[in-house]
């Protein structure tokens, strides 16, 4: 019996150094390209994964959570832009990464109410944490460390409005109507076993970084954030037909099987050299950065430079947490 | 019979005629090729109903189907579930069909039927109509007239039109049944009759009978009955899905590797949405000990399925994706390696080629499904072995690359290796939608929800393998393969 896992190798530099580029996964106009840790990165095992350990504890007032780390052992990084569908309360989603030590609650004060009037919960089996859709986590993060609570309906309605959706500040509006086909991103896509982030690209364009501290993080975070985030901003892409540009095999003059081969090959590694160029373009550019919460001995800075802006974890020096994004382009029409 | 001719037939067998141009033509040669075989396509129990009332059509219409007694279209007609029956012989009605050997069938499949007082109390109106159409107004009149007022010509004349074609002879049973359709008072001793006419005075006597038959009772007599309380009375379809054998044996070894056999994937509130997700797996625990009867379970699946000559590539995908999740987890790779395992006891020599899985380093242990979805390596490396067909059993979702599955096919077929390709899809309900997840146009699509569809494959295997025209004991063979339950 053969077996087919490939995976490519070469490790990038700068703000994603102890990282290596998996093999390219593409669905549609979706593609992404898994980053494993090298030999050279932490561990960073000490870091719970959220899905079990992250609750909503209440939501204090309008705009205000109370969140805690339930594992007795290990500090959580509560990702950027998590956001809470729960009965009984309006929807909200946090603006900033929250790190929270372990067993500890803590309040956090500058979240978003995401559905602007009571009614219209998601259904119970689409009732879980989601990730805020690329199209809003530039403005999410613009408007962290403010307490109004209403302050990303506007943007909501205008997101909403690009997908053909009722206006109003309802995320639940978009997410409900187009659940079926975020879902199949989540199968469309991969977890690699030793996968601790990835690079997305939509229509080829490379729009996110995401970057979490181990394996069993990521494995909470990343279908999550494949439907729900730039699963989102692939559905817009199709809707304003952008295309991918197609890795076709030149089948021109094939002579045999492994002429066949070495074509796919070679097509393959062109596409995952090109990507993973444009990922390290990213990693190297220089930072523009500031320190906006130092505690349990982590770092968390707000990052950017040009139209990319993010937040990343630090360790002493070492990253332990990124999460960098841009807006996909589209040509007006 | 013409390989490729049955090819194409098999292909859209499992989508609505409507859909498709040219199937008349192709149901008509299939009918006059093989007139026997075509009948036995009338129980394949993937076939979508309008291919099944073209067959019967074929059979009462061409002069080839002629060759088909009556008797052997009843039975293929009898290993239908009932309504499917009903439905298929409705064509009779629906195309009105007169001919003699159109009304004896249907006389003989409604009064012969085990079941024809259970149809007739739940699809009254449509076995009226069928009877009504087979007897013709005249005769029907007369034998609604004969059942009400007994005389001895009266007697004759049922014996003659009707009755001999009871089940078992049972005509009195038969004569009760037929007073229910004609409208005629009587005293009904079987429990579906009584029910049915008790639900016609009082709703809620009608209480386990269809929801449609309710429906379609309350429109006619209670029309102040809510249609809430209707459904409440109706039968309860319950769910009551049970995987065959092999998948669940791959289940129940998965789950346990998971840490999720009995105590998490059994809730303990079957009153709660979970009920469903329990009844699912209960099955599956229903033993004291899980034991992993491998070649036990084997023997039981593959008994009747014949043995297939030829060289078969298996392309299987263990990918991440196969995992699925929720009430489906583990259900695509279970099914997948049981499909696998299936082919491998009866296909003569096959080459299998695995896409991701982890492989554990223990023989008796599966590989755990994880990593990307690489096919058209595996597909590449399939084809250098030169098998008759390649199956590449996967869910659908190619992400290394996507796309690079329809280009290495063509480039096969411009390298003039033209052996049949096919995608098994293992599916957890039939209603999935495939049209996103196919790998290439070039490569049909086999959807299988049960282990039992590995008989499609090993049909395709046949197929592929065998000379153009088939010969009698190929499609022999094929029909074994195919048909025989």
């Amino acid at each position: 019996m053969t077996m087919y896992n490939t995976e490519a190798t070469k490790a990038f530099t700068d703000l994603l150094a102890g990282l290596q580029p998996g093999v390219i996964q593409t669905r549609n106009t979706f593609s992404l390209v898994p980053l494993l840790p090298t030999e050279q990165r932490a561990a960073f095992d000490q870091y719970v994964a959220p899905l079990e350990h992250l609750k909503l504890i209440r939501v204090q007032t309008y705009g205000t959570l109370i969140l805690q780390n339930v594992a007795p052992q290990g500090q959580l990084i509560a990702p950027m832009h998590v956001g809470f569908f729960q009965p009984g309360a309006q929807n909200h989603a946090t603006s900033r990464v929250v790190i929270l030590a372990d067993g500890k609650q803590i309040t956090v004060n500058d979240c978003f109410c995401v559905q602007q009037t009571q009614g219209g919960l998601l259904q119970e089996a689409q009732q879980r944490f989601i990730i805020l859709p690329l199209g809003l986590r530039k403005a999410a993060l613009a408007k962290r460390g403010d307490n109004s609570f209403s302050r990303l309906w506007q943007d909501i309605d205008l997101h909403n409005r690009r997908y053909g959706i009722a206006r109003g500040g309802h995320l639940e509006r978009f997410l409900r109507p187009y659940f079926p086909r975020l879902q199949p991103f989540r199968h469309a896509f991969e977890i690699l076993p030793q996968q601790v982030g990835a690079a997305y690209f939509i229509a080829g364009q490379l729009v996110g970084i995401e970057v979490t501290p181990n394996a069993a993080y990521w494995r909470d975070v990343g279908p999550i954030l494949n439907i729900y985030c730039y699963g989102a901003a692939a559905l817009l892409a199709q809707r304003y037909r952008l295309k991918a540009e197609e890795q076709k095999i030149d089948l021109e003059g094939l002579a045999d099987l492994d002429d066949l081969a070495q074509r796919l090959r070679e097509a393959r590694e062109w596409e995952a050299a090109v990507r993973a160029d444009l990922i390290q373009e990213v990693a190297a550019l220089p930072w523009q950065s500031s320190v906006e919460d130092e505690t349990h001995g982590l770092r968390a800075l707000y990052v950017q430079q040009g139209e990319w802006v993010g937040q990343v974890v630090k360790e002493k020096d070492e990253v332990v947490y990124v999460s960098l994004f841009r807006d996909v382009v589209v040509d007006e029409v | 019979m013409d390989k490729n001719l049955l090819l194409e037939y098999l292909f859209c067998r499992r989508a609505p005629m409507t859909e498709q141009e040219g199937a008349i033509h192709l149901h008509s040669v299939l009918c006059e090729t093989a007139p026997h075989f075509y009948a036995r396509l009338l129980s394949d129990p993937v076939t979508d109903i309008s291919h099944k009332r073209e067959i019967l059509v074929n059979l009462l219409w061409n002069p080839a189907g002629h060759e088909v007694a009556r008797q052997r279209i009843l039975a293929e007609l009898y290993t239908l579930p009932f309504t499917e029956a009903l439905d298929v012989v409705s064509v009779i009605r629906l195309q009105r069909i007169n001919r003699s050997r159109a009304r004896a069938l249907v006389l003989a499949f409604l009064l012969g039927h085990e079941q024809f007082p259970l149809l007739a109390a739940t699809r009254k109106q449509r076995v009226t109509h069928l009877l009504k159409h087979a007897l013709g107004e005249q005769t029907w009149s007369a034998a609604k007239r004969f059942l009400a007022h007994s005389t001895p010509e009266g007697e004759a004349f049922l014996q003659r039109e009707l009755l001999r074609y009871a089940w078992r002879e049972d005509t009195t049973q038969a004569r009760e049944v037929l007073c229910f359709l004609a409208g005629v008072p009587f005293k009904p001793t079987d429990p579906a009759l009584a029910k049915s006419v008790a639900a016609r005075e009082e709703l809620e006597q009608g209480q386990g009978l269809p929801l449609e038959t309710l429906l379609g009772m309350r429109g006619i007599f209670h029309k102040q009955v809510p249609v809430g309380k209707v459904r409440h009375l109706a039968a309860t379809r319950l769910m009551t899905r049970s995987d065959e054998p092999l998948t669940a044996l791959y289940k129940e070894v998965f789950l346990e590797a998971a840490g999720l056999a009995r105590s998490a994937a059994i809730p303990e509130q079957k009153a709660s949405p979970s009920a469903a997700l329990y009844q699912a797996f209960a099955p599956l625990f229903a033993a004291s000990d899980i034991n992993y009867d491998l070649a036990g379970r084997l023997a039981q699946a593959v008994e009747a399925i014949p043995l297939i000559a030829g060289r078969l590539a298996i392309v299987l995908d263990l990918s991440a994706s196969m995992l699925s999740s929720g009430e489906r987890l583990y259900h695509p790779a279970a099914l997948a390696l049981a499909l696998t395992r299936l082919l491998q006891e009866r296909v003569q020599e096959v080459i299998l080629h695995q896409v991701g899985g982890a492989m554990t380093d223990k023989d008796d242990q599966l590989p755990q499904p994880q990593g990307a979805t690489d096919i058209a390596s595996a597909l590449l490396a399939a084809a250098r072995q030169q098998p008759q067909a390649i199956v590449v059993i996967t869910d659908g979702y190619e992400n290394v690359r996507q796309g690079d599955t329809t280009q290495v096919v063509h480039g096969l077929r411009l390298l003039g290796l033209q052996m049949p390709i096919y995608q098994v899809v293992p599916l957890f309900t039939a209603a999935e939608k495939l049209t996103q997840r196919r790998l290439s146009e070039e490569v049909p699509v086999l959807p299988l929800a049960h282990e039992d569809g590995v008989r499609e494959v090993l049909a395709y295997t046949l197929l592929a393998k065998a000379q153009n025209p088939l010969t009698p004991e190929e499609l022999e063979q094929l029909q074994k393969t195919l048909l025989a339950r």
